[in-house]
């Protein structure tokens, strides 16, 4: 068998197989995209949420995405990226450690936007916007904890996770 | 048989190739250190209507044994009426060192590694008509 065709056939059979795809009522040729490899970096800000005073009633601490950590996310130009982000459980574990009394925890609730302004809840699709040859936005995370009035005290702390897929 | 050998191992690299750009296909994370610091409260002065806030003598040498952490104090000046009132002044008198500081109602301010046995003298300053008129404030003190 001449050595092309049994390429084309295994590139044919390969994507045919792909899940949730039909197979078989195309014999054309199997294309591929080379893409720029996706990346996601730290850039400013943190998501410090200062010190707190447990006043009498619950309240909520709200950390606005400007003031918060961003994200800057490259890949190819034009091409929609998955973003996907969890809710962030805080525990005050490792300052009771040091200094004794009762734990607590506390969830962090994330605010996320694409480029200061667009709202995204976490499985959501963007754009990455054109600039230059590649493709880049910025992902601006803040959010809110709340926190309850008889809420122990300490320093708690937790790992906001965020991640990007074509 | 070459030429047959030859195509097997095509085939395979191409299959992983295909296997490698479709199912590995770039996925990326990041994360970042999510802190805050809850305190408790240690001293609070509500003033009543129409009423001033007095001056406040602390020495932070009393709260030594409740927290075991570099000495830090927050100062929340608040108001907790409907009325609002732009902003007031304090003044903090440090030992011989004076510190005078603008605090907006609804911030707080922190102090930094206050010394053991230090005695801190915070005193309202500024007390205008506006304030006067003010009808009920909160000076918090934490820890």
């Amino acid at each position: 068998m001449n050595i092309w065709k049994t390429i084309s056939v295994i590139i044919f059979l390969h994507y045919a197989s792909l899940p949730g795809q039909t197979l078989g009522y195309q014999s054309g040729s199997a294309t591929a995209n080379l893409l720029m490899p996706l990346s996601i970096e730290a850039g400013n800000g943190d998501l410090d949420f200062g010190e707190i005073i447990i006043s009498d009633s619950p309240r909520r601490e709200v950390l606005n995405p400007t003031n918060g950590k961003e994200f800057i996310v490259k890949g190819e130009a034009n091409r929609s990226v998955t973003v996907i982000f969890d809710n962030v459980e805080l525990n005050n574990y490792e300052w009771i450690s040091l200094t004794g009394g009762e734990s607590g925890n506390l969830e962090f609730i994330p605010d996320v936007r694409v480029n200061n302004s667009q709202f995204i809840n976490s499985g959501e699709e963007v754009i990455l916007d054109k600039i230059g040859l590649i493709g880049e936005l910025k992902l601006n995370v803040g959010g809110s904890i709340d926190i309850q009035s008889k809420q122990p005290s300490g320093e708690y702390k937790g790992l906001f996770i965020i991640s990007v897929t074509y | 048989m070459k030429l047959k050998l030859k195509n097997i191992v095509i085939i395979i690299a191409i299959n992983i190739l295909l296997v490698v750009s479709v199912y590995g296909q770039s996925t990326q994370s990041s994360a970042v250190n999510i802190s805050i610091k809850i305190v408790k409260n240690s001293y609070e002065n509500k003033t009543d209507q129409n009423s001033f806030l007095n001056e406040v003598f602390l020495n932070a040498g009393d709260f030594n044994n409740l927290n075991k952490t570099p000495r830090d104090l927050i100062i929340n000046f608040s108001d907790y009426s409907t009325n609002t009132v732009d902003d007031e002044s304090i003044m903090l008198e440090r030992e011989m060192k004076f510190e005078k500081i603008k605090i907006n109602f609804n911030k707080q301010i922190c102090i930094r590694n206050v010394a053991k046995n230090e005695k801190i003298r915070i005193i309202p300053t500024k007390f205008n008509s506006t304030l006067a008129q003010h009808k009920k404030s909160t000076l918090t003190i934490a820890y």
